[in-house]
């Protein structure tokens, strides 16, 4: 149904019809818009703040790409301001080298994915508890939650550290797939909280149609309530993980425990920590095997141009991931279409 | 109105559930009689009420036998109740496990001295266990008089600028434009970047402000015109203005959700009755992301007032803990000391966030609560008098059995059976 209402709405471009006079309500129609279609000017109105707002978020990140194609000449340069005057793609090359990229990818979707899947079906779990079910004890649990998120981290975290490696989680994957597992992961909180408003919104008929047609309480919960809320799990995946993606202390501190020797998960994060260390190894080995970048500078002190390559290239994946689900955005408002009578 | 559903069915419930007492005290007539030889009878509350005793009666010990019956839920909602439980079990444990005990142990620790020695946690127990206390109070207090209302005027201002801002760019995001996943790409930017490493380098490099603004003249404006003690908090929010564009990525996220999730016949049907875009937005967007609106103010408040580039008591906590070089260092239950009233302050503001989104409740809702509260009242009154009564009886008993051993005289006034 509203599918099919849908798609002539979004096609329309800026009212224009065959061969017409031009009037003055025409013209107003087309600045102004009708119901059903943004004028001309709202539409410029839409993409001046768009633009302007989204450069404040961009300006940054091509300052970085300027930056990291510099040579130090141009950085020293004070006359070059963003263009260099010769684009150097060998400072991504050391930079990755330097990173030990391809395997601290795959570390960093390592440790960022599999608590994140996990907080995302908690989560959805126990966000639906507290959205469908009465139950005597909810008010204070939702409190206590709300509590916990408030809280600031230094309280809890020395207690749960010396409760892990108590409990033998720390220095492996288990110090985070395991709170996780429990609900009370990095931000858990806010987690179910988004969960709980969206299953809130869920038609309470839709579920109680489904349970006299035979479907069980868990049944109703991933037919019904899961696509129906849909968009939220996605943002719930989304900022799990990131911010999993991220979490440079707590991996440092729980994921790498006391045995700091052993090599577990270098997260591409910790190894933007440790960049300084591990750039002049990897220049020198770059330079040793012959192939010069071309220009005479040779990379054996660490420049500001290397880090921001190193830094965007720690940020490229979570942006391409992103770009990727960001569609998915839109599908699951169909979905919803359809379930949200 | 779902509230109100569900309170009408209780209420219906209730109904019911006192004419199958009825029904059950009908054919407990015989056994009525044989009351002497039972030792005690269940009744609920309504039963009792019902059955025209004397409240008063009950605590004279006349009617010893009597038992409240606390009144059960209908099966279904019993059931319900149960899997409520099960669904948020995971919770549960977690919060058993890795919550509460770590409360207490912060409770805990601020009763000793706790610090991070060479192996591991050290903890030593204090001459004086409030020795952490007279030390918060005596140094801190000082700090936190011109601390706290900064950080709050701070909060009061920037959270609405970041709720709104974040509302705007999601209904900018939704409309249908050209380039829209060019876009929202760009505006997640900022969840990566100020969750990550890169927030700092920026910081460093000055690319979070404006340069080419001229922040003095508007600063001057807002100083002429504003009283001094909100144009400091206004100028604060002013200054940082970018910052808090950068941390309002989230909510935008959670705002298009939100938005998205809108049944899009509302809006067809609204038009057709000729409501405006300015009208559906007041009507029909924003009653329904109402709650939404809560959750991100909340989560707005809590992610501020976490960040240390944002609210410098929070470095103050850190440097307490863990900072054992720094002067201030004071050791872990010194810190959490702190950490404790400062959580205690943003739960107030919480509070207040809680407030004013809370729904409204109707007067029938309201008359319902009153009712319940009234049950509840009497219900505890009867408990009391139960006890007081078994407590009386008792009495009575070793009195009776003490004046057969002839060890007491006969009093007046504790019944004269």
């Amino acid at each position: 149904m509203s599918k099919k209402e849908k798609e002539p709405k979004q096609p329309k471009q800026p009212k224009q019809k065959k061969k017409t006079r031009f009037t003055k309500d025409k013209f107003r129609k087309f600045m102004m818009g009708t119901k059903d279609d943004l004028g001309f000017l709202k539409k410029l109105f839409a993409y001046v703040i768009l633009i302007c707002i989204g450069f404040i978020f961009l300006y940054p990140i091509f300052k970085m790409i300027s930056v990291s194609m510099m040579n130090l000449d141009d950085l020293l340069d004070s006359s070059v301001q963003w263009i260099p005057k010769n684009i150097q793609t060998s400072n991504y090359r050391i930079a990755l080298k330097a990173l030990d990229f391809w395997q601290s990818l795959w570390d960093s979707i390592l440790i960022a994915g599999i608590p994140t899947l996990i907080q995302v079906v908690v989560c959805a779990f126990v966000g639906y508890g507290f959205a469908r079910f009465n139950f005597k004890l909810k008010g204070p649990m939702m409190g206590l939650m709300i509590f916990s998120f408030i809280l600031p981290v230094s309280v809890t975290m020395i207690p749960n550290f010396v409760l892990y490696s108590q409990l033998g989680w720390t220095g492996s994957l288990k110090s985070f797939i395991i709170p996780a597992l429990l609900g009370q992961g990095l931000k858990s909180q806010i987690f179910i909280l988004i969960c709980w408003t969206f299953f809130k919104q869920v038609p309470q008929a839709l579920i109680e149609a489904a349970q006299i047609d035979g479907a069980g309480y868990f049944k109703s919960f991933y037919r019904i309530a899961i696509p129906s809320a849909a968009g939220a799990l996605l943002v719930v995946f989304l900022f799990s993980f990131v911010w999993y993606w991220n979490e440079e202390y707590l991996t440092h501190t729980f994921v790498y425990g006391n045995n700091d020797s052993k090599t577990l998960y270098h997260t591409l994060v910790l190894q933007l920590r440790k960049f300084n260390d591990n750039f002049a190894s990897a220049a020198a080995s770059t330079n040793g095997s012959g192939t010069s970048s071309g220009n005479g500078s040779t990379p054996t002190t660490i420049n500001e141009a290397y880090r921001m390559a190193a830094t965007l290239v720690s940020m490229l994946p979570l942006l391409i991931m992103y770009f990727v689900l960001q569609r998915q955005f839109v599908e699951s408002v169909d979905k919803t279409g359809i379930t949200g009578e | 109105m779902k509230i109100n559903d569900s309170e009408k069915e209780n209420v219906k419930t209730a109904a019911p559930v006192e004419e199958a007492k009825v029904a059950d005290k009908k054919e407990e007539k015989p056994k009525e009689k044989k009351k002497r030889e039972k030792k005690t009878r269940t009744m609920t509350v309504e039963e009792i009420l019902n059955s025209g005793m004397d409240v008063t009666q009950l605590k004279t010990g006349n009617d010893k036998k009597v038992k409240i019956k606390v009144k059960q839920k209908s099966k279904l909602k019993r059931r319900e109740a149960r899997m409520g439980y099960l669904f948020t079990f995971p919770w549960l444990v977690g919060a058993a496990l890795l919550l509460i005990y770590p409360i207490f142990n912060s409770f805990w620790f601020m009763f000793h001295r706790a610090f991070a020695g060479a192996a591991g946690m050290e903890i030593r127990v204090m001459p004086n266990p409030m020795a952490n206390f007279d030390k918060f109070f005596l140094k801190e207090t000082k700090s936190l008089i011109t601390l706290v209302p900064e950080y709050i005027t701070k909060m009061i201002l920037s959270v609405p600028v970041i709720v709104v801002f974040a509302l705007l760019m999601a209904m900018l995001l939704n409309l249908p434009l050209k380039g829209k996943g060019i876009f929202r790409t760009i505006y997640f930017l900022p969840v990566i970047v100020v969750s990550g490493p890169v927030m700092s380098y920026l910081a460093g490099s000055g690319a979070n402000t404006i340069t080419a603004v001229d922040t003095q003249a508007i600063n001057n404006t807002i100083n002429s015109v504003l009283p001094s003690f909100l144009a400091s908090g206004v100028n604060s929010v002013m200054n940082s203005i970018i910052t808090i564009l950068w941390y309002s990525g989230v909510q935008i996220l959670i705002f298009l959700a939100a938005i998205q999730k809108i049944d899009t016949s509302l809006y067809e049907a609204a038009k057709i009755d000729g409501g405006s875009g300015w009208e559906c937005f007041w009507k029909i967007t924003l009653p329904t992301i109402k709650p939404m609106i809560m959750l991100n103010a909340i989560y707005t408040l809590v992610s501020l007032s976490g960040d240390s580039n944002y609210n410098p008591i929070i470095v103050n906590i850190q440097d307490r803990a863990f900072g054992s070089q720094s002067a201030t260092y004071g050791g872990y239950g010194y810190a959490c000391i702190y950490a404790w009233i400062f959580s205690v302050i943003v739960l107030i503001l919480v509070g207040i966030i809680l407030l004013l989104f809370a729904p409204k409740k109707d007067a029938y809702t309201k008359q319902i609560k009153k009712v319940k509260r009234l049950e509840k009242k009497t219900r505890k009154q009867l408990a009391k008098t139960q006890r007081r009564m078994e407590r009386n009886n008792k009495k009575f008993e070793k009195h009776l059995e003490k004046q057969k051993a002839g060890k007491v005289k006969v009093k007046g006034g504790l019944g004269n059976e």
